[in-house]
């Protein structure tokens, strides 16, 4: 039972979409199952810090921070300095500059089909949230929603395209955008979401948005939020891509014979590339007092 | 917005034109509303189009956010971003984590390193590592305390400094000033002094910053840094701040020049509040702030206490100051008493316990009252009054919770048993694990295998040779012991020992990774203990994640060195020592079993509250805290006063009155004292509460009772 008040983000409906258990144990259950990732936990640990630094270089750019204070700090280990440097010689390009937003987190409630309210933003039961990179936004004009990628390899365009986060961004940047928009709704034609890849710099991935992918994402989200909330089995079915499995710390609870996958095996698994995505201040754990 | 009914006030202040006034201070006793107000109107500046990232909800702890944070969670809310809802340390936490690197060299750190923040576990190994030559070399005198209450008094003393706001450097001074007492324990002080002086050295020269330290930077570096705090100002323009007496004076300050900019704000003040004065909170500093504010409110209506609770609570307070805290409240009568107040006696400590819980047991089970509504409070609550209680409470089958789960971390079984792995599994630690936790590990790891037989095999398979544990396989056993221990136990007790050997063949991992490996890869399998054991899995979790922030902040290379250092702390008590909330959800429809400043810091009333051990001591007297101060270190205390016996009575009357008044104001319907004659050590003992209760009842013997229009 998904509890009343419960928030969904494209992790947690990426999940379900990837394994219905596994957005069981891990949302719904909030199991602890402490395995390693990945077989090389240390490389996935150094992988994660190593994303997280860059995210935090960025998030402080955009925040004021001067350049050259953090330059010291990007210079100061070697792939944080060549994405740096790749981004100072290649940064996306063409970005709107008067609203420019770093590590925003925008909700929208979700309402489900039977109550009639779609894609209103209605009543509802449950809420949406996206957390972006960064905003950059015209009021009255276009919309990026920039994500920054630091993996080993260039996800390729299909691949993004079928990712729940092409579509979820965009569309809750629609449904609650209005607030950087001089309270006006910001339309989805005016929405373009950017890949940008710190080891691929001058290979971004844009997609556009439009009002038929947006009706599209309305229904779609809300139909699919309705499936989980409405699941009668007391336990969701497994997946039947075992290769996920290998990426899941609840492979040991799942299966008896599955083994841990190496990080540079991992391609172009969500688990691995999601890992970044669900880091935010809210991890930093409270000090007590 | 609003589904809850308001009072025509509350709907007046909840409604108010954003920023007319521009600053409102509401004040009153608890249980008026004025949360209720705080949370609507927060909801309203969403619904009037505020947006939800300029708004700061301001709490002095985290339990007390979860007002709003429910609040932030309704479907109703307008779509947007996110509401940030923070203590001071929250905020200070996200804006060092901000501007890092542009205060980083002025307040001594290196820049281009990241900030390592510490928790509470790994502060205190590193204070431990500290006063090591200290108490080596006897500095800590005649001050006789465990090693764990030393240092974390200490810390305490840094944390003071940081949220008072004095340099940590005046801490032995201030305290050598107001002792009374022999001058032995001035050179303890002075050796306080050098310990925080030196750890503070540490923790700059190696860029972690503890609690007392990112409070410090903030508000010496970040908050003063134009641009720092000019992207505070602009990003939180609207506030909320709610229970401001508890809040401490660096927070309190903030607010102060916060004020002058903001947009609008909304600052709640606890009258009769600041139980947390002992860990800082500065109820007089909050109070300050109305001043600053364009309008002050007062809400005097409690909704909470019936009347009678509420006269209780004046009549009690009386008590204390010869006044009563709200003149145009009545003191109680005799029929009011006897609504109000119960005694519950027994000669013996254990008879009285035993009266207490049939009477709960009446009241859930002959009136129908809801086992949530009913919390059973004392000064101090130790593993033997809650097992008591609890076990009590659990054969009758009516739900209870305590404030903290019965077993810390390093007591949980799962735990236990990864920890004797460990050693086993690195023979080159030279720490061998006693008998009795190898037998114990064994069960716990190899499904079906009992303690006799666990017993058994560890006599047999367990040995030790130069300072080295070592572990001999199942095959080489004799027949006739393989047959007792039985051939499928054997298997799994022979795969444990050959996934150890195969990982001793390789490089050793650090420890938390280990933990990790061994779980997933043999323990969480069927036929071993951790399999489908959820709850032991969390446990594991928990102290996985602990050993990883240790190996975060400690920064050694030496993964043995790293590992046997963390068993050590374990042993000694510094980490691993936190109690865990349950992983699963407490049922909060039960009967609270609480230290009374847990149950105000929770701030949820109840119908019924037991006092327990009500003629104790304990009632108004602090914790023994012999290298630190609550009253001392303040901004309150005049310089070069020394502290006497009157100080201390009179500290514990005020913070007695504080206590007996938060709890009376957070109960509806009746509260009853726990009495016995015989304290749990067999003694008479007679405190201050008690007292305060025998005059009050004489008072009122004396004054005729009215009658109930008098009443109103
Ligand atoms: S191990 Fe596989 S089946 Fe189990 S939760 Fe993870 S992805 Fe799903």
């Amino acid at each position: 039972m998904v509890p009343e008040g419960f928030v969904f983000s494209q992790s947690s409906l990426q999940d379900y979409m990837d394994c219905p258990r596994r957005f069981q144990l891990r949302y719904l259950e909030q199991c602890l199952w402490p395995a390693p990732e990945t077989a090389d936990a240390l490389d996935f640990e150094r992988f994660m810090q190593r994303g997280q630094a860059f995210h935090r270089l960025l998030r402080q750019l955009y925040s004021g921070v001067p350049r050259e204070a953090l330059e010291a700090v990007a210079m100061a280990d070697p792939d944080l300095a060549r994405w740096w440097l790749n981004y100072r010689h290649a940064s996306p390009q063409d970005l709107p500059t008067a609203v420019q937003e770093a590590e925003v987190a925008l909700s929208v409630a979700i309402a489900l089909p039977e109550q009639g309210e779609r894609a209103e933003g209605g009543d509802g039961r449950f809420r949406l949230e996206a957390r972006y990179d960064l905003l950059a936004g015209e009021p009255g004009g276009r919309w990026v929603i920039v994500d920054w990628k630091t993996g080993q390899h260039r996800n390729s365009r299909a691949w993004l395209q079928q990712r729940l986060q092409t579509r979820i961004y965009p569309y809750v940047l629609v449904q609650a955008g209005a607030m950087f928009n001089q309270g006006e709704p910001i339309a989805p034609q005016q929405v373009e979401m950017l890949y940008w890849f710190a080891e691929f710099p001058a290979q971004p991935e844009r997609f556009s948005y439009s009002e038929e992918q947006f009706a599209a994402d309305a229904a779609f989200l809300a139909d699919l939020v309705y499936e989980i909330a409405r699941r009668p089995e007391e336990v969701f079915p497994k997946t039947e891509q075992r290769r996920l499995c290998r990426y899941c710390v609840y492979r040991s609870l799942c299966w008896t014979d599955v083994e841990a996958g190496l990080l540079a095996e991992a391609g172009e698994v969500e688990a691995v590339e999601a890992a970044l995505e669900d880091l935010d201040l809210e991890s930093i754990a409270p000090i007590p007092f | 917005m609003a589904d809850i009914e308001l009072t025509p006030e509350q709907k007046s202040l909840v409604l108010m034109p954003v920023g007319e006034p521009r600053t409102v201070f509401l004040e009153g006793p608890a249980g008026c509303g004025k949360t209720t107000v705080a949370v609507q109107r927060l909801l309203y500046l969403l619904d009037v189009g505020v947006r939800a990232d300029h708004i700061l909800v301001w709490v002095p702890q985290r339990s007390l956010g979860w007002p709003y944070v429910e609040a932030l969670r309704r479907p109703t809310i307008p779509a947007g971003a996110r509401v940030d809802v923070l203590s001071v340390d929250g905020l200070a936490r996200r804006a060092l984590d901000l501007f890092w690197p542009v205060i980083a060299e002025r307040a001594g750190f290196n820049p281009t390193q990241e900030p390592r923040f510490l928790t509470l576990e790994t502060a205190q190994y590193y204070m431990d590592q500290v006063l090591e030559p200290f108490i080596r070399e006897g500095a800590f005198g005649d001050v006789t305390v465990s090693r764990n209450r030393l240092l974390s008094q200490i810390i305490d003393n840094l944390n003071k400094a940081a949220l008072v706001g004095f340099p940590h450097t005046e801490i032995g001074a201030r305290l050598i000033a107001a002792w009374n007492g022999p001058s032995s324990r001035e050179r303890v002080y002075e050796a306080v002094q050098r310990a925080a002086n030196a750890f503070r050295e540490y923790c700059l020269q190696h860029n972690l910053l503890d609690f007392s330290l990112q409070v410090e930077t903030f508000i010496r570096h970040v908050w003063p840094q134009s641009e720092c705090r000019a992207y505070l100002l602009r990003r939180y323009r609207h506030l909320i701040a709610d229970n401001l007496e508890e809040d401490i004076p660096v927070a309190h300050d903030l607010l102060r020049e916060w004020l002058e900019q903001a947009a609008s704000a909304l600052l709640v003040y606890d009258q009769d509040g600041g139980f947390r004065t002992y860990l800082g909170a500065d109820p007089e500093g909050a109070l300050a702030l109305g001043e600053r504010c364009d309008q002050r409110v007062i809400l005097d209506k409690p909704f909470v206490p019936s009347p009678a609770v509420q006269a209780l609570g004046n009549g009690l307070a009386k008590q204390a100051t010869g006044k009563r805290p709200h003149p145009a409240e009545p003191l109680p009568d005799a029929t009011q008493l006897e609504e109000a107040l119960r005694f519950v006696e027994g000669h013996f400590h254990t008879a009285m316990l035993h009266n207490v819980v049939e009477e709960v047991l009446h009241l859930v089970m002959d009136e129908g009252v809801a086992p949530g509504q009913i919390a059973i409070l004392a000064p101090f609550v130790d593993d033997a009054l809650r097992f008591t209680l609890m076990t009590e409470f659990e054969r009758h089958g009516v739900p209870v919770r305590s404030h903290r789960p019965s077993r810390a971390l390093r007591e949980e079984p799962a735990v236990r048993c990864l920890l004797t792995l460990a050693q086993l599994a690195h023979p080159q630690w030279e720490m061998c694990p006693p008998r009795n936790d190898v037998a114990q590990a064994l069960v716990q790891a190899i499904a079906g295998l009992d303690w006799v037989r666990a017993s058994y095999l560890t006599e047999i398979v367990y040995t030790t040779k130069e300072h080295r544990p070592h572990l001999y396989p199942f095959g080489q056993l004799q027949p006739e012991v393989q047959e007792r221990i039985t051939f499928s136990l054997g298997t799994r007790y022979g795969d444990l020992l050959r996934w150890m050997e195969a990982y001793m063949a390789a490089p050793p991992l650090p420890l938390d990774l280990f933990f990790s490996r061994l779980f997933d890869e043999l323990l969480a399998k069927p036929g071993y203990g951790f399999h489908n054991h959820y709850d032991a899995a969390a446990a594991a979790a928990h102290l996985i994640e602990s050993v990883r922030k240790f190996r975060w902040a400690l920064d050694v290379a030496d993964v043995d060195e790293l590992g046997k250092r963390y068993i050590r702390m374990v042993e000694g008590g510094v980490v691993a020592a936190q109690y865990l909330r349950g992983w699963r959800s407490a049922e909060q429809n039960a009967v609270f079993i609480a230290p009374a400043y847990t149950f105000l810091a929770e701030n949820r009333p109840v119908d019924y509250q037991f006092w327990l051990n009500a003629n104790s001591l304990s009632w108004g007297r602090r914790l023994y805290q012999p290298l630190t101060h609550p009253f001392v270190l303040t901004r309150h205390w005049p310089p070069g006063r020394r502290w006497d016996e009157e100080d201390e009575f009179q500290a514990g009357q005020t913070m007695l009155r504080r206590v007996v008044l938060g709890l009376l104001r957070r109960c509806r319907v009746r509260v009853y004292l726990g009495i016995s004659e015989l304290n749990p050590r067999g003694r008479e003992e007679r405190g201050p509460l008690l007292d305060w209760v025998q005059r009050m009842l004489r008072e009122v013997a004396l004054t005729p009772s009215p009658s109930p229009e008098d009443r109103g």
